[in-house]
């Protein structure tokens, strides 16, 4: 019996070995390939031609989307971001998804709106729309007050509501950049295939200066060291990992913090799922199923320069929340969507990227987790050699730091955002120092997502994030209730 | 030590290597560009001044002759930077063209140009040229239009359209059926493109469609036309198209009539024309219908109005619906009668635009106001949406007072129901 269970922690020992070995050959492939896409679009970007497009009426007409539940703070100042950006068709709806923070009256009072009785055509089923407000100041401008539903269903009712061919979903806690919407918007006129869904970058607002609605000084955050890492993995993540992925159409997730769709394809299938804690993850990869399926020639872009800036969690217990959050929406869409797994009816997504979302986003921190638990105790009981031990724990943070330091790399080359000196070298600082203990911490919370589906715990945390007021805590993004 | 320790132990080191030449890499590519940006920014202050003078003072040959720059190098950039900048002036064009020649930037991208064959660059090369807008580059653009990449033949198709000459427009046009049949530029980036010609464009373009029948040509050609001046020519090619087999040409004809400025132009046409239109199979050639009607204000445009707002389909009755709010006051008997109808959808499209617009303000001043008409009219406008689900108006006239003591009796018992909910 001994032996047999020694048997088994030797092989999985050897298992953990092969499949970092495994899931860091995989990475590496993204990063050649982002490092030659991201250097050709940046090329690309000296000819596009989004200052003939910016005020051409011939831009198809776009309607920005702020789902918002308790964002009183922040609220007045995404809506002024999106009314100001450079686009010449806009109409901006915000959706109050049953606050009880007196959001809906501070817009009432602010923007002196009056309350208008609309058809309100529900193609996607939501719950109950409590009243509509608009304002002859602003014609553009369209305030939702419906029961509280949570974000998927905030987001529907706006598609409901919007006369936009395409749509754009803005958090609330998020500001976009005055050409964002334009950059985001120019592959649509030029692509010869339907462009249905594209997403941009999301940065870090926190530590930024901001006058009215713009960004106007970028900088690390000087008191949260939780911020900063945050901003080398979303680096690593947005300007290596989706570029990688969108060179060969396999993006299976658009930021729900800033994303582009065409209204169309939205109703062709059905609107965002409500019963997805990652409504955004679910909604692309039941795009590409839909598409696939029917055999409807499409396009789901990442595009790396325009860019939406947004608030991020700086207490453990809030990021813990976010990240269990986003890990238990992938399992949960996986799961959905299991089929496509291995499926060649789907092409790359079902041969390349559902398996490399299950086998290495998904069950990583898993497998990361049990390694760290199961490779120390192993070593202690004399099961594995001590050097072995020790130099593949060298292996796994030495790679962890070459790929966030990669990410830092390609800011570097491509938009280099931190000017400041000392700002890039604690960017480089950060990308160690992340693979020590953050990182693992990471791992944990996600781990914890496969007890919360296994167990049912299927919902929305709250998160806080520190707000403009730094007295005060608010719950950010829409949740639901039930 | 085994193999396998080795191996590891020199995996690491590798990797160990990677990350310091990653974070050298970022430094070095730092100071670099400092560097670089702080040389370019000199050289710009430095020759900025030294070329206006010699534009202002018409010395450009002493200056080219005096300026010898080696190509791309730094200080070719930068001068290149401030020409294009100037190059946007419209005053300064010709001489910054003269620069462009005597300092060998024309020369040196067409040569680039024959001599590269990866679409980045050629796109890069194309864009240069056109922004440049060298006549001498129309041949090298025309013939980058048969380019495999569609990326490549949407810059050159662009950087033809903003040299903006005879000949650019001539290759320009030649080139359209193919390439639309080809699909290698989208209508959208041709249209766009296309008004980079500018005003003069407008009367070749009208020529060039009226004697095309495809309708993919003819669809892109009736959208551009929508942004170039109106003649009495274009308004007839317009009413010529509305007979057209293709349902999308219509839609564009009805479109380019619907121009603002057509009404105020007021060319003269047969009323008649677009009653067969009302009865357009396609949807969204009867939703232009609703618009051009309106702006033209023709013959019994309102009835025409009418009958759109009880059509089958959403859009056109929505459209419809607009039109009808923007003829002002004349309006408002056509929406009683509507209102009248049994026809729901009608009925609740009407009072949502009724609010949406601003027309519902218009309906409380008329209540408020001495007109007894105009007041009963509102009234019963008022009463009519109430009771179709949309009380907000009724309640706002309550509330500003507009409805004395004898009608709120007589209101209280029309039922007060939600709307929204």
């Amino acid at each position: 019996m001994k032996a047999i269970l020694v048997s088994i922690i030797i092989g999985f020992n050897y298992f953990i070995g092969f499949y970092y070995g495994f899931v860091q050959v995989i990475y590496t492939l993204m990063l050649t390939i982002a490092l030659v896409v991201i250097l050709r679009h940046l090329n690309r970007i000296r000819y596009a031609p989004f200052r003939d497009l910016e005020k051409r009426s011939e831009m198809p007409p776009v309607s920005i989307i702020i789902p918002a539940r308790n964002e009183s703070e922040v609220i007045i100042r995404s809506i002024e971001s999106s009314l100001t950006m450079n686009y010449p068709g806009l109409e901006v709806i915000v959706v109050n998804d049953g606050s009880t923070d007196g959001m809906l009256d501070m817009l009432i009072s602010h923007y002196s709106l009056q309350r208008i009785d609309p058809l309100y055509r529900d193609l996607i089923k939501t719950r109950p729309v409590r009243g509509f407000y608009c304002t002859s100041k602003i014609p553009n401008l369209l305030i939702v007050d419906k029961e509280n539903g949570g974000k998927a269903d905030a987001i529907n009712c706006a598609i409901n509501v919007c006369r936009s061919p395409y749509v754009c979903v803005q958090d609330a806690d998020s500001v976009l950049e005055k050409d964002a919407l334009i950059r985001l918007a120019t592959p649509l006129v030029q692509s010869e295939v339907p462009v249905i869904a594209c997403g941009g970058v999301v940065r870090v607002l926190n530590g930024t200066k901001q006058e009215g609605n713009v960004v106007t000084s970028i900088e690390l955050p000087r008191r949260s060291t939780l911020a900063c890492f945050q901003i080398v993995e979303y680096l690593r993540s947005f300007l290596f990992g989706r570029v990688g992925l969108d060179a060969m159409n396999c993006n299976l997730v658009i930021s729900g913090a800033f994303s582009f769709f065409q209204k169309a394809a939205l109703l062709n299938i059905g609107g965002f799922a409500t019963d997805n804690v990652a409504e955004d993850m679910e909604l692309i990869v039941r795009m590409h199923r839909h598409y696939r399926l029917k055999r409807i020639p499409y396009r789901i872009r990442f595009i790396s320069d325009p860019i939406c800036w947004t608030e991020v969690p700086e207490t453990f217990r809030m990021l813990g929340r976010q990240r269990r959050r986003w890990h238990l929406g992938m399992i949960q869409t996986v799961w959905k969507h299991k089929s496509l797994i291995f499926n060649p009816r789907y092409g790359q997504i079902g041969l390349f990227a559902m398996p490399y979302t299950v086998f290495v986003e998904m069950i990583s921190p898993l497998l990361e987790f049990l390694g760290y638990i199961v490779i120390p105790l192993s070593y202690f009981f004399g099961l594995i050699n001590a050097d072995y031990f020790l130099l593949f724990l060298a292996l796994a943070i030495a790679y962890g730091v070459f790929l966030s330091t990669m990410g830092i790399f390609l800011e570097e080359i491509t938009f280099r955002r931190y000017t400041k000196w000392s700002d890039l070298f604690k960017l480089l600082l950060y990308g160690v120092l992340e693979n020590i203990g953050y990182r693992q911490l990471n791992s944990f919370w996600r781990f914890q997502a496969f007890f919360q589906f296994l167990f049912g715990r299927i919902k929305w945390e709250n998160v806080k994030k520190k707000g403009d007021s730094p007295s005060q805590m608010r719950v950010s993004t829409v949740h639901s209730e039930s | 030590m085994t193999i396998s320790q080795l191996f590891l132990i020199s995996f690491i080191i590798f990797i160990f290597f990677l990350i310091l030449t990653s974070i050298m890499a970022s430094i070095c590519r730092r100071v670099w560009n400092k560097r670089r940006y702080e040389k370019l920014d000199l050289l710009r202050e430095l020759l900025r001044p030294a070329l206006r003078d010699s534009i202002a003072t018409g010395s450009i040959d002493a200056f080219t002759r005096d300026t010898k720059i080696p190509a791309g190098s730094l200080k070719w950039e930068a001068l290149e930077q401030i020409l294009l900048e100037m190059c946007e002036g419209v005053e300064q064009k010709t001489e910054t063209l003269k620069l462009f020649q005597a300092l060998g930037y024309v020369q040196y991208y067409q040569k680039q140009l024959s001599g590269r064959s990866s679409s980045i660059k050629l796109s890069a090369t194309a864009d240069k040229l056109g922004k440049i807008g060298d006549p001498s580059a129309i041949p090298f653009l025309v013939q980058l239009l048969q380019h495999k990449e569609s990326e490549v033949v949407t810059v050159a198709f662009r950087s033809l359209c903003r040299i903006g000459s005879t000949e650019a427009l001539s290759g320009v046009l030649t080139a359209l059926p193919a390439l639309l049949k080809g699909g290698k530029v989208t209508a959208k980036a041709i249209q766009t493109s296309l008004l980079l010609f500018g005003p003069w464009a407008g009367e070749p373009f009208l020529k060039y469609a009226a004697h095309k029948d495809d309708p993919e040509v003819l669809s892109v050609m009736i959208e551009t036309l929508i942004a170039y001046p109106i003649s009495p020519e274009m308004f007839q090619f317009a009413l010529s198209r509305l007979s057209h087999p293709n349902a999308e040409v219509r839609a564009k004809a009805l479109k380019l009539l619907a121009r603002h400025d057509m009404r105020q132009a007021s060319f003269p046409y047969n009323p008649q024309i677009f009653q067969p239109l009302l009865k357009d199979p396609v949807w969204y050639v009867r939703l232009q219908l609703a618009r051009t009607i309106e702006t033209l204000r023709c013959d019994q445009y309102i009835e025409m109005l009418k009958k759109l707002v009880l059509d089958r389909q959403w859009q056109v009755r929505d459209a419809a619906t607009a039109s009808l709010i923007n003829t002002g006051e004349e309006s408002i008997d056509a929406f009683l009668e509507l209102l009248e109808t049994e026809d729901r959808f009608a009925k609740e499209g009407i009072s949502e635009a009724v609010q949406r617009t601003g027309y519902k303000t218009r309906l409380i001043e008329w209540l408020g106001g001495v007109d007894l008409q105009q007041k009963f009219k509102a009234l019963r406008m008022m009463t009519m949406m109430d009771r179709a689900g949309f009380p907000t108006p009724m309640r706002e006239a309550i509330e500003a007072g507009c409805i004395g003591p004898e009608l709120s009796k007589e209101l209280a018992e029309v039922p007060q129901t939600g709307g929204a909910v």
